[in-house]
C-alpha cells in the first residue's frame, strides 16, 4: 500500500457515522425487495382507507342527515370529539392514523437488527463507528421511514380536503404540522420499543410476539398488582400507546399535553435497548 | 514503543466452558504474525475479543494501547471475521463504499477505495454484483477486501485462504506480504506451511491456553548450548544418507519425523556453511531432494517442541 492510499483514508465523510446508518436504513428499507413489498401493502390499505370509509365519514360529517349517523358511531367509540374539527378528511385521518400507524410502525421496524446480527454484518459496522451510531441511528432511520409514509398519507388526506372543500386549503395547511408532530410523537414509542427487542431477541417473529403480549397484557397484569401496590400503577406510563385513547378525545391543539408520555417512553425503551446493545456479543 | 497488543490474564468463559483461560501476552508491531492451534482453542474467541465483538470474562486487552473496543480504535484495525455475511441486497460497491463512508470517506473517496481494494482482490470486475451472485470464495475475498478499507495499522485475519482455490490463495498471500510493510497482521489458519511462507512468528493456542509465541523456524528449547536448524526432505527416504550427514562437521543430532524428512541440529558457530556441505554430500551421493529450509518446518517446530 502506499502511502497516497493511506493518507486518503484521512478524508472526512461530510456525514457523521448516525446520519449514515439512518440514511442507510431509510434507503434500504424502501429500495430492498422486502422493503417494497411492506411499502406496497402499507399504500394500498391506506389508499382504500382514505377513498373509501376516510371519504365516506368525512362527507358524512360534512352534511347534516349524515352527521347524526356519524356521531352516534363516534359516540360508540368514543370520539365525539371528532365532530368538533372544522376539517372532517383530517378528523378522520386522525382517528384511523392514531391507531393504526402504531401497528405499522411496530411491524416495520421489527427487524432494526436481528437478522443482521444473526448474519454477522454488524461485526463489518463496529469497526468503523460506535455501537451507540448504529442503535440510534437504526431508530432514527426507521423513524425516518415512518416520517416519510406520514408525510405520503397526509398529503393524500389534505388532497382529499381540497377535492371536497377547496376553500379550507389554509386552515388544511396549518393543521398539518400538528398532526405530523403528534402522530411521529406517538410511533416514536413503538419504533423505540422495536429497537430494544431487536437487541433482546434472536428472533424477528418472537420480537413482534413479545411486543404484542407487551402491548396487550401489561396493562392488565400492571392494573392486576397495581390494586395491591397501587404505586406500581405508574408503569402503566411504560406501556405504549397508553394515551392514544385520550388523544383521539382531544381536538388536535390540545394534544400536546400528553406528548410527554410517548417521548419519556421512548428514551426509557432506547435507554435500556442502548444499554443492552453495548454489552452484546455480535 | 507500544506494543500493538498486550493482553493480560484474558480469560472467556461460555457457560462451563472455559475458551480462553488466563492468557498474556505482547505483539509488537512488525512482520505478520501467525495464530495457530486445533479447533476449539480459542483462536475465534480471541479474534473477537481484540476486534471487540465480544467481552473478555476477566483480564484486559488493548490495541495500539487503548481497550479493545474503545472509540479510539474505530478505523484503525481491519479484520476479517469467521463466517460473517454482508448484505445480500446491496452490490460490493455499494457495501464497499457504504463500509468506506463509515469510516471518514467522503462520497467520492470511498468508491475509489472500495474499487482499489476490490482490485487488490481482483474482484472489480464484478463490483456491480450483488453478493448472493458470488461463489463462497468470493464473498471470503470481498470480506477480506473490507478488512483492507482505510489505513488500518492492525489487521486480525480468521482463515483467509479457508475455502480459495489456489490461486486466490497466493494471491491473498501475496498481498498480506505486501501491504505488512504498513499494517501487522495476524493470520489465523490451519495450513501452517502457508504461515511459514507469510508470518516470522507463532502464536500457538491451545485448550484456551497460550503455548508458545516464537519466532517461527527457531526452537523453543533452553539448552545450554543454543542450536539451529536445517529441514531437509528428500525424494525418498534413505537411511545411507543419514548416518553421512551426522559425521558432517558440526551436526549434533538428525531427527526424522517422517522416512523422508529429516530435521539436522547444528550448531551454526562451528560451520555457517552447513547447507552448501550437505548440497554437496547430496550430489556425491546421488541423492535427490526435495526442499532444503532454513530452520524448523512450523509444523515440527509446534508439535515436536510441544511434545518435549
Amino acid at each position: 500500500m502506499n502511502k497516497n492510499t493511506l493518507d486518503s483514508g484521512n478524508q472526512q465523510s461530510t456525514f457523521h457515522p448516525f446520519f449514515l446508518i439512518a440514511k442507510q436504513e431509510l434507503l434500504g428499507s424502501f429500495a430492498s425487495k422486502g422493503g417494497l413489498f411492506v411499502t406496497g401493502v402499507f399504500i394500498l390499505i391506506w389508499s382504500w382507507l382514505l377513498f373509501y370509509p376516510i371519504q365516506f365519514a368525512a362527507e358524512a360529517i360534512g352534511n347534516s342527515e349524515g352527521s347524526s349517523f356519524v356521531l352516534v358511531i363516534l359516540g360508540w367509540l368514543g370520539l365525539e370529539a371528532l365532530n368538533s374539527w372544522a376539517l372532517s378528511e383530517f378528523a378522520v385521518y386522525w382517528a384511523v392514523a392514531l391507531y393504526l400507524f402504531p401497528v405499522f410502525s411496530l411491524l416495520m421496524s421489527s427487524d432494526q437488527m436481528i437478522s443482521e446480527r444473526k448474519r454477522g454484518g454488524l461485526r463489518f459496522l463496529t469497526l468503523r463507528c460506535s455501537r451507540g451510531s448504529i442503535f440510534f441511528g437504526r431508530f432514527i432511520g426507521h423513524i425516518l421511514i415512518q416520517a416519510c409514509l406520514l408525510i405520503v398519507t397526509l398529503g393524500i388526506t389534505y388532497l382529499l380536503l381540497l377535492a371536497n372543500n377547496s376553500a379550507l386549503w389554509l386552515e388544511g395547511m396549518l393543521v398539518l404540522p400538528l398532526l405530523f408532530l403528534n402522530l411521529i410523537l406517538v410511533i416514536s414509542p413503538f419504533v423505540a420499543l422495536m429497537s430494544l427487542l431487536s437487541v433482546a431477541m434472536n428472533s424477528v417473529r418472537i420480537a413482534i410476539l413479545i411486543a404484542i403480549i407487551i402491548l396487550v397484557l401489561a396493562r392488565v397484569m400492571i392494573n392486576s398488582i397495581a390494586s395491591e401496590f397501587y404505586v406500581l400503577s405508574l408503569f402503566n406510563y411504560l406501556v405504549p400507546g397508553i394515551q392514544i385513547k385520550e388523544m383521539a378525545q382531544l381536538s388536535i391543539d390540545s394534544t400536546v399535553s400528553l406528548l410527554w408520555i410517548p417521548v419519556l417512553q421512548s428514551i426509557c425503551f432506547l435507554g435500556l435497548g442502548y444499554g443492552l446493545f453495548k454489552r452484546q456479543s455480535i | 514503543m507500544t506494543a500493538i497488543i498486550e493482553c493480560s490474564h484474558l480469560s472467556k468463559t461460555y457457560g462451563n466452558k472455559k475458551a480462553l483461560k488466563d492468557i498474556s501476552f505482547e505483539i509488537q508491531a512488525g512482520q505478520p504474525i501467525a495464530l495457530v492451534g486445533p479447533n476449539g482453542a480459542g483462536k475465534s474467541t480471541l479474534f473477537s475479543i481484540l476486534a471487540g465483538y465480544e467481552r473478555a470474562s476477566s483480564g484486559s486487552a488493548k490495541i495500539l494501547g487503548h481497550q479493545v473496543g474503545s472509540s479510539e480504535l474505530i478505523g484503525r484495525i481491519g479484520v476479517l471475521p469467521q463466517d460473517a455475511l454482508f448484505d445480500p441486497s446491496l452490490t460490493l460497491l455499494k457495501q464497499l463504499s457504504y463500509l468506506a463512508q463509515l469510516q471518514g470517506y467522503g462520497r467520492a473517496e470511498s468508491q475509489k477505495e472500495a474499487l482499489r481494494v476490490l482490485e487488490l482482490m481482483q474482484l472489480k470486475d464484478l463490483c456491480n454484483e450483488k453478493m448472493t451472485a458470488l461463489s463462497h470464495g468470493m464473498k471470503k475475498r470481498v470480506s477480506i477486501a473490507q478488512a483492507l478499507i482505510g489505513s488500518p495499522e492492525l489487521i486480525l485475519l480468521d482463515e483467509p485462504t479457508a475455502g480459495l482455490d489456489p490461486e486466490n490463495a497466493r494471491n491473498i498471500r501475496q498481498n498480506i506480504t505486501e501491504l505488512s510493510r504498513d499494517i501487522t497482521f495476524i493470520v489465523s489458519s490451519h495450513n501452517l506451511s502457508e504461515l511459514e511462507r507469510m508470518c516470522s512468528q507463532v502464536m500457538h493456542l491451545e485448550q484456551g491456553e497460550l503455548k508458545a509465541l516464537q519466532a517461527i523456524g527457531v526452537s523453543s528449547e533452553v539448552t545450554p548450548k543454543a542450536l539451529d536448524y536445517i529441514t531437509l526432505r528428500l525424494t525418498q527416504g534413505n537411511a545411507d544418507i543419514i548416518s553421512k550427514i551426522q559425521q558432517l562437521g558440526s551436526v549434533e543430532g538428525v531427527n526424522f519425523k517422517q522416512d523422508d524428512e529429516l530435521i539436522i541440529a547444528y550448531n551454526k558457530n562451528e560451520n555457517s556453511i552447513l547447507d552448501q556441505d550437505l548440497l554437496k554430500l547430496l550430489a556425491s551421493e546421488s541423492t535427490p531432494y526435495r526442499q532444503l529450509i532454513q530452520g524448523q518446518s512450523l509444523e515440527n517446530q509446534l508439535f515436536r517442541d510441544g511434545k518435549k
